[in-house]
């Protein structure tokens, strides 16, 4: 506020002060608070920074089973290298990148579409059945899910019933090594889970925008298609934005749950992720800690750096500074 | 006249149109809503078939009897009706918790004169978007004595980002004087909590009440790490061990031979009945679920 230095100095000791006595008086909510402070800095921060599990670090130093962390000896980036040098990591980074650049093809639109035509759907209670239909299975499990799908896709299943009765051969939808039919699998499975709960954000703010609008338009001659062109999409475009954004933060995300209940011997190569391969590192296939920390730091960190930048490019690219945060 | 007739062949023309668009709009949905419901439809279709119908027909689409011994040998098999107890105990125990320790967050954080409130609100949002990794959080997990306890499924789920967030951008829109008339007349924040700002947040309240409850029936993950008793695991992971376990190849001829011969007998239509059963409580909260997540997310969900 103030030009001088000394009114700033003194403004600085003071306000501190007055953070104490602001703190002290309203110490009823600093204690409702509290637990759940402890909570995150037990379940969350602590993960990250202990000095006596080791936290993040763990990454930089070589683990000795059953021994303190603090006896463990300093690596440096070590188990990176390593990581970086393991060709089923390589695999499994190629596979993350593919399955998410389809899935922001594929599944990102179709709710977008899904709320548009759902929106021009003028009976009620069909609206209503549809939206009831779409919505439910985004509350099942994917162990639930991965159930039925494997009663539908196994050999002796429906959807071999049908093809062998077409004149084809039945398929092992469940084990093989084709790409296209494994991520075919994936995104029309993910994408019929999901689609109607996704829908849900822009059919909201398509509910929110002023009828009038639309009536004005039909009065000015405008066509459906030119109504949902020019009042519905520019509503529902910073939506739009905002998750795109969180969609390319999350690409290294490779659905852990979906692919983690469909992943065995024979499909691995083609769908296991960067999440699926965490996990095997560090509870199937090996024992090394530090080299498990390193892979889930560098998912972490990754992950981290690409929503911050998809969120800057939004920022910089938008005329009004729209963006997630 | 000439105007007339113009303007009348327009009206229909754009009827026809109208009327396209609505067929091609009714096919779409239409088609999509019975991909998602067959599945269902042969979940429950294969759940209360008898074994000779299935092997002997080719192609099973429609029932030829009703049977309902799945399910009982579903509740008869050993642990499944544990597992399903466990599964309820830890949802509403989950439920419960989770709602206290998350309107609570929220509300301290939607008071003005919270003090640190947005460091606070920036510890909580950072958790989102960065995570320590499983190992590091596995080793915490086990310092803090996890192994084996079902309230791994409870205790760390209890507080949520994503609904903190939802909650808190609810109690913000409530009026303000509608607080401040509280505070004069002497209100503690307790107060003020439970007896202005939780009533009025009803939908809201609803709305993450369902979305955890619905999270903790499905929980299997942390259960597969932590617990490896097997009357201490979730339907969820039952069922797991029941599917997955079950079909996926075990690299071993000999093995894998040996446990299709076992769950040839019996296995479809057992599986599918877990299924029907596990789906069940979902499909039963479900309308309450319905009515409230538009608008409580509408609200919720305005800035985060």
């Amino acid at each position: 506020m103030s030009n001088s230095p000394l009114m700033a100095k003194r403004s600085v000791g003071e306000r501190f002060r007055h953070a104490l006595v602001h703190a002290w008086r309203n110490r009823t909510l600093l204690l409702m608070f509290l637990p759940i402070l402890i909570f995150y800095l037990l379940f969350s921060y602590a993960p990250m920074f202990n000095p006596r599990t080791g936290g993040i670090l763990m990454a930089f130093k070589k683990s000795r089973l059953n021994q303190p962390f603090s006896s463990w000896d300093w690596v440096g980036l070590q188990y990176f290298r390593m990581l970086f040098s393991k060709p089923d990591f390589w695999v499994a980074m190629k596979n993350t990148l593919l399955l998410s650049f389809l899935r922001l093809l594929v599944e990102f639109p179709v709710p977008i579409i899904l709320a548009l035509l759902l929106n021009e759907v003028r009976v009620s209670k069909a609206k209503r059945v549809f939206q009831t239909v779409y919505t439910f299975p985004h509350f099942l499990s994917w162990v639930l899910v991965v159930g039925i799908m494997k009663d539908l896709l196994q050999m002796d299943g429906i959807l071999n019933g049908i093809k062998v009765m077409l004149g084809g051969e039945a398929f092992n939808f469940l084990a093989n090594g084709s790409r296209a039919s494994n991520y075919a699998m994936l995104i029309i499975s993910s994408m019929l889970k999901g689609m109607g709960w996704s829908a849900i954000i822009y059919l909201s703010t398509i509910a929110g925008i002023d009828p009038t609008l639309y009536e004005a338009a039909a009065i000015d001659g405008a066509t459906r298609f030119q109504r949902m062109q020019y009042i519905t999409w520019p509503s529902i475009k910073p939506t739009v934005i905002i998750l795109l954004i969180l969609a390319v933060g999350g690409i290294l995300d490779g659905s852990f749950d979906q692919i983690f209940n469909l992943v065995n011997g024979i499909n691995r190569n083609v769908i296991e992720t960067i999440d699926v391969y965490i996990y095997r590192y560090a509870f199937q296939q090996s024992i090394n800690q530090s080299f498990s920390a390193a892979s889930g730091l560098f998912k972490s960190v990754v992950s981290f750096a690409m929503l911050i930048t998809a969120n800057i490019i939004t920022r910089r690219l938008s005329d009004d500074g729209e963006a997630a945060f | 006249m000439s105007v007339f007739t113009a303007k009348s062949s327009l009206k229909i023309q754009r009827s026809w149109g109208e009327k396209l668009a609505d067929i091609i709009i009714y096919t779409v949905l239409i088609l999509l809503l019975v991909a998602i419901l067959l599945p269902f439809y042969n979940m429950l279709l294969i759940s209360f078939a008898k074994y000779e119908d299935i092997v002997q027909t080719k192609l099973y689409l429609y029932p030829k009897s009703l049977d309902f011994s799945n399910y009982r040998r579903a509740f008869e098999a050993e642990n499944f009706a544990n597992s399903f107890g466990l599964s309820v105990f830890v949802t509403i125990t989950g439920t419960a918790l989770g709602l206290l320790m998350q309107s609570t967050a929220a509300y301290c954080l939607s008071r003005p004169h919270m003090p640190f409130r947005r460091f606070f609100f920036y510890l909580i949002l950072f958790t989102m978007f960065f995570g320590a990794g499983l190992i590091p959080w596995y080793t915490v997990m086990l310092a803090l004595g996890f192994k084996d306890s079902i309230w791994v499924m409870i205790i760390p789920q209890a507080v949520n980002a994503y609904n903190i967030i939802l909650l808190r951008n609810y109690f913000r829109s409530i009026p303000g004087e509608l607080i401040e008339s509280a505070k004069i007349d002497g209100a503690g924040e307790l107060r003020t909590m439970f007896q202005i700002v939780l009533p009025v947040s009803l939908p809201i309240l609803a709305t993450v009440a369902l979305f955890i409850a619905v999270g903790r029936w499905n929980e299997w993950y942390s259960a597969m790490i932590f617990i490896q008793d097997p009357k201490k695991i979730p339907l969820q992971l039952f069922l797991r061990r029941m599917i997955v376990d079950a079909t996926s190849d075990l690299g071993n001829d000999m093995k894998n031979a040996m446990r299709d011969a076992n769950i040839k007998i019996h296995g479809r239509s057992l599986q599918m009945a877990a299924v029907t059963i596990t789906t069940v409580p979902i499909l039963l909260v479900y309308p309450f679920l319905q009515r409230y997540f538009t608008t409580g997310i509408m609200i919720g969900a305005v800035k985060a």
